[in-house]
């Protein structure tokens, strides 16, 4: 019977070649391990962000801006953008409910009133010879949302002046000046974030003061980020822009919101990918072998903006009915998100050997260090994801 | 994935003329050999997609990623294809059950076509991942059954479209969401 080792071989060739086949697509596709969060672990990881700030707040206003926890230093350098992302954050936190939190950021805006400098165009906020468009785009929301979690006003007068200090920014195109020189010069240099954050201030100064005519340099942007941005500045790898996603949830809520025409769509579209495709990669990472595949955690900040976009645009979608088909998908990677953002925040027993557990507790690390914008933008996501956190 | 692409994934992950080199010499047997593998097949199609649900969820996978891998193993099978030697008749089972070894397994149920089902069963449901995949599964069987292999440079060529198309997979899968 030489017929039947032959056979054997054969079969056994073909369960070899499966094994093979198998093994080069769990090298591509890894699992995606998101955790089970419920809503009460969300609002604790938010509270316990908010602890983070309020623990690492100095005296003249500013954060603790990164720690080293291996070396239990606090590193120098601090980013003026990141403080008006961060007192947003906070202000986000007191409109959410969480006491106290507003509290912290009025705290921190000792900086700000220090770092504001009066130009040509109007004032800026920032620090240097030429500051970044962001910070004051920051600023307009964070001091926007102060006034619409606080109900306070007194700050009114400095928004509009920063806004039309954002107007000046933004050129025929629609493009924004990533930089503001103290002589009214805006830099013809562009950044892969400024252009969704100056859209997104205008867009909510619209909405609070309606008869400014903030919404016409708004539209301008719009157009340029959905139509020319990608191809005109050319950023590789794509950017997934959260900030855009926060514009374009707080454009739907215009008394006329502009049309979701084929080319926002298709902006639309393309974004809901990137966010997509990175929460499913990034939910792979789940150390071990992993760690050779997909690398270490991202930032806290990184997963934090997944959440922040994925977030936003959940609302866009609820609202419109753009997407639509996409939902189920969307909201899945926005749990995720959530999920990833609880089970990597650092609490008290996880600190509980570290010198100075002030500086751990409530946030994210990557590599051994944390910033201040890891909480930053991991609070905003949690913030926005809870609403879709099973109870 | 469009309905468009998952029916040329099909056939991309069962490439009728790799499957046609294993028909047996026997016009006979070659029939009731290409009967007997379209049946097998279709019904692990339809078993791989009725399970797919479990499946990505113990693998905890998303659809999205299912795609992916269903997009990768075409590569790696049609890679095989591509430089491995052709699959022969022989050896073989007698007679129809040739149909089962070489027809049906290794030539048709690859991980590439069990993958290809499962992603598109979890995607579609069951109805129109097995509806999508049967043409190829026909055409497969047709293949078999006439005995036709093509001229010698249609191997690689189909192998290298096939290979085309599982990149095609693979990147459905990188954009969805």
């Amino acid at each position: 019977m030489p017929r039947v080792p032959s056979l054997r071989r054969r079969i056994g060739a073909g369960i070899a070649g499966w094994v093979f086949t198998v093994a080069g697509v769990a090298l591509a596709v890894h699992p995606e391990r998101c955790g089970t969060p419920g809503r009460t672990d969300v609002r604790v990881a938010a509270e316990l962000a908010v602890d983070w700030f309020r623990a690492n707040l100095e005296p003249d206003g500013r954060f603790v801006y990164r720690w080293d926890r291996n070396r239990a230093i606090v590193e120098p350098g601090y980013n003026d953008v990141r403080h008006a992302g961060v007192l947003l954050a906070l202000y986000q936190a007191e409109a959410a409910g969480i006491e106290g939190a507003a509290e912290v950021a009025e705290a921190a805006l000792v900086h700000v009133d220090r770092r504001l400098s009066d130009t040509p165009i109007g004032p800026v906020f920032g620090s240097g010879g030429e500051v970044a468009t962001g910070g004051s785009a920051l600023l307009v929301a964070a001091l926007d949302e102060r006034r619409a979690a606080t109900g306070t006003t007194d700050r009114d007068e400095l928004l509009r002046a920063l806004g039309n200090t954002l107007v000046a920014t933004v050129t025929a195109e629609g493009a924004v000046g990533a930089g503001i020189r103290l002589d009214g010069e805006v830099t013809d240099t562009r950044s892969p974030f400024f252009t969704g954050e100056v859209l997104w201030a205008l867009s909510r100064l619209h909405l609070t003061f309606p008869d400014d005519g903030f919404d016409r340099p708004a539209l301008r942007i719009r157009r340029y980020l959905v139509e020319d941005r990608d191809r005109e500045e050319s950023p590789w790898p794509p950017v997934s822009d959260h900030w855009g996603a926060y514009a374009f949830e707080t454009m739907s809520r215009w008394p006329e919101p502009p049309a979701l025409d084929d080319r926002a769509r298709d902006w639309l579209d393309r974004q809901l990918a990137l966010f997509g495709l990175q929460v499913r990669y990034e939910s792979q990472r789940t150390g071990g072998i992993t760690r050779l595949t997909r690398g270490p955690n991202a930032l806290g900040a990184g997963v934090g903006t997944l959440g922040e976009g994925l977030g936003n645009h959940l609302r866009l979608i609820t609202r419109t009915g753009v997407a639509a088909d996409d939902l189920d998908a969307v909201l899945e990677r926005a749990v995720c998100t959530s999920g990833l953002l609880v089970d990597r925040q650092i609490r008290a027993v996880d600190a509980a050997e570290d010198t100075e557990p002030q500086r751990s507790i409530g946030a994210w690390f990557r590599l051994g260090e944390t910033q201040m914008d890891d909480q930053q933008h991991a609070l905003s996501a949690l913030l926005f994801l809870e609403d879709w956190v099973p109870r | 994935m469009t309905l468009s692409l998952l029916i040329l994934a099909g056939l991309a992950a069962l490439n009728p003329w790799r499957v046609a080199s294993t028909a047996p010499a026997d016009p006979g047997d070659r029939r009731a050999a290409a009967v007997v593998a379209a049946t097998v097949t279709a019904g692990c199609g339809w078993l791989a997609a009725g399970v797919s649900g479990p499946v990505v969820d113990v693998l905890s996978v998303s659809g999205s990623s299912a795609r992916i891998a269903a997009g990768v193993a075409i590569v790696l099978v049609s890679l095989r294809d591509l430089v491995g030697p052709p699959l022969a008749p022989m050896p073989a089972l007698a007679g129809r059950r040739a149909g089962l070894v070489p027809v049906a397994f290794p030539a048709m149920l690859t991980p590439a076509f069990v993958l290809l089902a499962i992603a598109a069963g979890h995607e579609r449901g069951v109805a129109t991942a097995v509806a999508s995949v049967l043409p190829a599964i026909v055409m497969a069987a047709a293949a078999v059954g006439v005995g036709c292999t093509g001229p010698r440079w249609f191997r690689p060529l189909t192998a290298v479209a096939a290979g085309g198309i599982g990149t095609l997979v693979v990147l459905d899968g990188v954009y969805a969401v």
